[in-house]
């Protein structure tokens, strides 16, 4: 293979003739520094300190909404019966989604030996678990009584009373525990020896404590290292079901249903495959701008872009597979209710929702995304995220509030108006996911040192290759 | 360089794993037992009454039965506090000049109620009936503790809804004859002082149709009765003749929440 290639392109390793993932030109001690550098920096960006006051101001939104929520009630919502689930539901799913890619980056790219994936997991992880927060907030927010919202725990208490164990919305409880907290913990364990190169490049004594209780002793022996290995994988391995099933058990919530348009067996896959999609998005909004501010393109190079369009590219189709199949079900199943409800999505008073979902979801990307041209092109892509984004957030607006508001009973028709009080919690949380973003950003390793250490050629033995000699020379 | 961490630090970082875990630990026992703690349930506290009027002298000193004043407990689900009228009938005459049994006489002269404060007080969520207790089995004591002994009321148990279920779901370790209700010294059959038990079978609804007394060790069954001599074979018995339901209708929330 490495014959076949034309031998001056600089992203192919001389060595060993096999594509490069990271620009050519670094050791050891160049990419520690880069990454270490942004850390323990006491230059800090007054672009950093003036976005955290913009996410601060924005996620300031949020206090209110929800200072106001308690004191009112969820009335202030633009809920109504039949529409009783709304922006709560939908955001929540939305953002549960875009965490999604996080986890498949770190653990799914990891069982398939993706090395691609060693530049972008550590924030693409970040972003999971800054998503995980924003998402968890909304199915106690949306509970009439948030305060009882420990009644969905399964605890011995006074009143002899379990959870309901049958309601998808109760496995909602474990699913996003889980998956928060086990997202926590790869996370972490990955930064551990990171947080050792911190600890040891620090200067400020306060630094050196911090990252030094952080890395919990570690010495990089080789007996960390085997164990550390082994424990990536196995949670690689424990997080991939988990991942497939989080989302599932997600899309269970509707599936579960008897209403036309959410019970449907194709949920759990599609949604899955619409989580990825929404989730790479967001990885590309974090990652071009990442990549420009803080010259990061020799780290996360084109290569990372392009494959990471492709991955949109395949789970896109996936979700328009979905879209069609849905569209097929509801004309095959010959129940009229089916097929009023496609119809009404198509052409009803929220048509509109339908479409711009189909335009921007299947549309613009699945078009365009087979061009390499378009999949390397930074700024197309920048703006493609966000239509994505835009798109899948439609898709469970569609999912939620058309296949409510016209349902069963004429009689029980009405509509769905969000209020200035859905739109501020939302927009409240894009708020702090940035702030939270932006803390990770500054204070902890965003780009994984020890992996980029272990894709340099440095690291491969081939004949005539270093010595480890040479290598010791390059690390110095 | 200096270490960052000396040798100390390895103490403390093994303490803290242990710590971690005993917080945790402790943080469950204490919410477990706080749920249940008499400062939740109230248990054993006597609020100042308007009046104190103790159950111990006019149940175990005066001998009245309870549904004197407490008049509609076999046919109400509120049992009802006695109305001013109810303690005039005798202080009109006895201790008239006591000066704590003034606020009786001025809800009398006045026609103003009695504030009494409630000492079982349940959510208004929870629909209790006390006539189908009272007629189903269920002795006053069984909940109440000993009222006979208590100079103020309190609150002898939790009232919690644990507390219910446990004897919705097996009634019939605390079933008695419907002729023991009031009896607050009831202990339950034993092989010193057995119950024994007729039924009629009349095919009526209710307790109505079982008669029971409590006899000695050497007394003769008489025909047509069963001898017990433990509660759970009386409870056992008691449960089929009251046609009580099974635990599951029993313990189905619109038993109670409706």
């Amino acid at each position: 293979m490495a014959t076949k290639v034309p031998i001056n392109d600089p992203m192919i390793d001389p060595r060993t003739g096999e594509y490069a993932v990271i620009a050519p030109g670094h050791n050891f001690k160049s990419v520690t520094q880069k990454i270490a550098g942004l850390v323990l920096t006491s230059n800090t960006p007054l672009g950093w300190f003036f976005g955290l006051m913009v996410a601060g101001g924005v996620a300031s939104l949020v206090v209110i909404a929800v200072t106001w929520l308690f004191l009112k009630g969820v009335g202030i919502w633009g809920i109504t019966m039949p529409g009783a689930w709304g922006f709560a539901i939908i955001n929540f799913v939305w953002w549960i989604g875009i965490g999604h890619a996080g986890t498949l980056i770190s653990a799914i790219l990891l069982l398939f030996k993706q090395t691609w994936r060693n530049s972008i997991n550590r924030f693409a992880e970040a972003m999971t678990i800054f998503a995980v927060v924003c998402a968890g907030m909304f199915p106690l927010l949306h509970v009439g009584r948030p305060w009882l919202g420990y009644w969905l725990f399964p605890y011995p208490n006074t009143m002899n009373i379990w959870p309901q164990f049958r309601s998808p919305l109760a496995w909602d409880v474990f699913a996003v525990s889980t998956y928060a907290t086990i997202s926590v913990v790869f996370w972490y364990i990955g930064m551990i020896p990171d947080f050792g190169t911190l600890r040891d490049r620090a200067t400020l004594p306060l630094a050196r404590y911090f990252y030094g209780i952080l890395s919990l002793g570690w010495r990089g022996s080789t007996r960390h290292w085997i164990r550390y290995e082994t424990a990536s994988l196995l949670l690689a391995g424990l997080s991939t079901p988990l991942v497939l099933s989080v989302h599932t058990v997600i899309s269970f919530d509707f599936a579960v249903a008897a209403l036309a348009g959410w019970h449907t067996t194709i949920f759990p896959p599609y949604f899955v495959a619409g989580a990825v999609y929404s989730g790479f998005a967001m990885v590309l909004t974090l990652a071009i701008p990442i990549r420009k501010w803080y010259h990061m393109e020799d780290l996360v190079t084109l290569r990372h872009l392009d494959n990471m369009a492709k991955v949109m590219l395949a789970t896109g189709s996936i979700v328009a597979y979905g879209y069609g199949m849905e569209v097929f079900m509801s004309w095959y199943s010959a129940s009229h209710w089916e097929f009023f409800m496609m119809w009404n999505r198509m052409f009803g008073p929220m048509w509109w929702g339908y479409w711009m979902l189909i335009l921007t979801n299947i549309a613009i990307p699945l078009t365009t995304l087979w061009s390499r041209k378009l999949r390397v092109n930074v700024g197309y892509l920048f703006v493609l995220s966000f239509i994505v984004n835009i798109g899948m957030w439609f898709e469970r607006f569609v999912i939620v509030v058309t296949s409510l508001y016209r349902e069963y009973l004429p009689s029980s028709w009405g509509t769905y108006v969000a209020t200035k009080w859905d739109y501020m919690l939302f927009i409240g949380t894009w708020g702090l996911f940035t702030c939270l973003f932006l803390l990770f950003v500054r204070f902890l390793p965003m780009i994984p040192m020890s992996e980029i250490r272990m894709m340099l050629p440095q690291t491969k033995i081939t004949r005539g290759g270093p010595t480890a000699e040479t290598v010791s020379e390059e690390m110095s | 360089m200096a270490q960052v961490f000396d040798r100390s630090s390895n103490a403390l970082a093994r303490m803290s794993l242990v710590l971690a875990g005993l917080i945790v630990i402790a943080l469950g026992v204490a919410l477990n037992q706080l749920q249940r703690s008499p400062w939740v349930t109230k248990q054993g506290q006597r609020p100042d009454q308007p009046i104190p009027f103790s159950h111990k002298h006019h149940v175990e000193g005066v001998g009245l039965q309870c549904q004197y004043c407490h008049v509609q407990v076999e046919k109400a689900g509120y049992a009802g506090i006695p109305p001013t009228k109810t303690c005039m009938n005798c202080h009109a005459q006895i201790w008239t000049n006591a000066e704590y049994l003034e606020p009786v006489r001025q809800s009398w002269a006045t026609g103003a109620s009695i504030q009494w404060i409630r000492v079982h007080d349940l959510p208004d969520f929870v629909y209790f009936n006390h006539d189908i207790h009272v007629n189903k089995g269920i002795g006053c004591a069984s909940c109440h503790g000993r009222v006979d002994e208590m100079p103020l009321m309190y609150q002898q148990n939790t009232l919690q809804m644990e507390w219910c279920l446990n004897c919705h779901r097996n009634p019939a370790v605390n079933l008695r004859p419907t002729s023991e209700i009031y009896n607050m010294a009831w202990a339950g059959p034993s092989t010193t002082k057995p119950v024994v038990c007729t039924s009629t079978n009349k095919g009526g609804p209710t307790a109505q149709n079982v008669s029971c007394e409590v006899a000695t060790e050497e007394a003769a069954v008489p025909a047509g009765y069963t001898k017990f001599t433990s509660q759970i074979e009386l409870g056992k018995y008691l449960t089929a003749q009251y046609h009580i339901r099974t635990p599951n209708e029993l313990s189905s929330c619109e038993t109670c929440h409706r």
